[in-house]
């Protein structure tokens, strides 16, 4: 297990809500809510975090949900109590998962992704677990392919990775590498903030 | 499919918090980078406290608008502000708190016109389907 990203975001859980989430949510309720909404079968979702994404789960079903900090969890305890349906939380590195091979029929992440320390790694873990021809579903932000945004994400990420996420991962491109095919790619905001639908092979 | 998102109802709330900051920005750069110096190190200077003076703004705004989009404003709003600030110190503007305030507003609200145009323009052409 990774301290840096446990012990990084064992620090980030007392502030999480109230100084990054409250607002983000409002803005990006309207897409999440549209991509876990697709929620069926046997669901992993990663990262749990403080479970203020729950409140857009669909209800009644039945979902694992994984986080490596565990102070995270204690807030998302609460939050996933609330959920109509059930969501079973565990401490994990999502670059070391707990789960058997092709044990899930659907992935899904919410800006996790920037987070993970090595995100190939992670995204082939997904993989693994997931049953062929499974589907990956990811809202996630990231670099930019244009100038001058992609400038200023990675002028801000030596900043923003030592108490949170780095701004200028290269997701799309991480998940090919990962071993996806990638569906579609809807950008919610310049080419940051965006939903990415792939889906593991089917052999 | 490629399907275009959307996010409308934040334009104004980035608009007037980007013009705030810029505001604000500009007129602190004016006020201190010195009147003597060259342009080219006026708008340097100013475009570094800027910088520097963005991330606080960034940081009071992405309380209410979410940490994202009024990062990416902000920081380049606050930057061209910063320039336009450090040019108008050298041209002796800096006297003029409301002019340079004024000069900060206008460098705000055309980052942020610019940025939803830009937003909107590669939602519409610039997606990177398979
Ligand atoms: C930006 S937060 C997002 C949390 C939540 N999905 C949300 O949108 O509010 C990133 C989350 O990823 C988790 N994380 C970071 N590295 C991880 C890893 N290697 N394995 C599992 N979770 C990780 C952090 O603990 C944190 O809760």
């Amino acid at each position: 297990m990774s301290l840096t990203d446990r012990a990084k975001w064992n620090g980030a859980a007392g502030s999480y809500d109230g100084f990054i989430a409250r607002a983000a949510e409002r803005r990006w309720a309207r897409f999440k809510t549209e991509l876990f909404g697709g929620m069926n079968g046997r669901v992993l979702f990663v990262a749990a975090g403080t479970g203020i994404d729950f409140q857009f789960f669909p209800p009644g079903r039945s979902i694992e949900a994984v986080d490596v900090s565990e102070r995270m969890l204690e807030r998302a305890a609460m939050r996933s109590r609330e959920y109509d349906g059930q969501i079973r939380l565990h401490q994990m590195d999502v670059r070391q998962l707990a789960f058997q091979d092709e044990s899930f029929d659907q992935a899904y992440t919410s800006c996790t992704f920037c987070s993970v320390s090595e995100p190939v790694e992670g995204l082939s873990q997904l993989r693994r677990v997931l049953r062929p021809g499974g589907t990956l579903r990811m809202f996630e932000h990231t670099g930019s392919r244009w100038f001058p945004f992609n400038a200023m994400l990675h002028m801000c990420t030596p900043f923003t990775r030592r108490y949170g996420p780095a701004m200028n991962r290269p997701t799309v491109a991480n998940v090919r590498k990962a071993g996806f095919e990638v569906e579609s790619v809807t950008p919610h905001y310049l080419d940051v903030v965006k939903s990415i639908k792939a889906r593991k092979p089917a052999c | 499919m490629c399907a275009v998102g959307g996010r409308g109802r934040f334009i104004v709330g980035d608009l007037l918090a980007t013009s705030a900051a810029c505001a604000l920005i500009a007129a602190i750069a004016g006020l201190v980078v010195p009147a003597g110096w060259a342009a080219w190190a006026a708008m340097a200077a100013g475009m570094l406290a800027g910088m520097v003076l963005a991330v606080p703004c960034w940081l009071v705004a992405g309380l209410w608008l979410g940490m994202i989009e009024p990062m990416l404003q902000i920081m380049l709003g606050g930057m061209l502000a910063g320039m336009a600030g450090g040019m108008a110190a050298v041209n002796e503007v800096r006297s003029d708190i409301f002019g340079l305030m004024l000069l900060g507003l206008a460098c705000g609200a055309a980052t942020s016109l610019a940025t939803a145009c830009a937003d909107w323009a590669l939602r519409r052409w610039g997606s990177e389907c398979p």
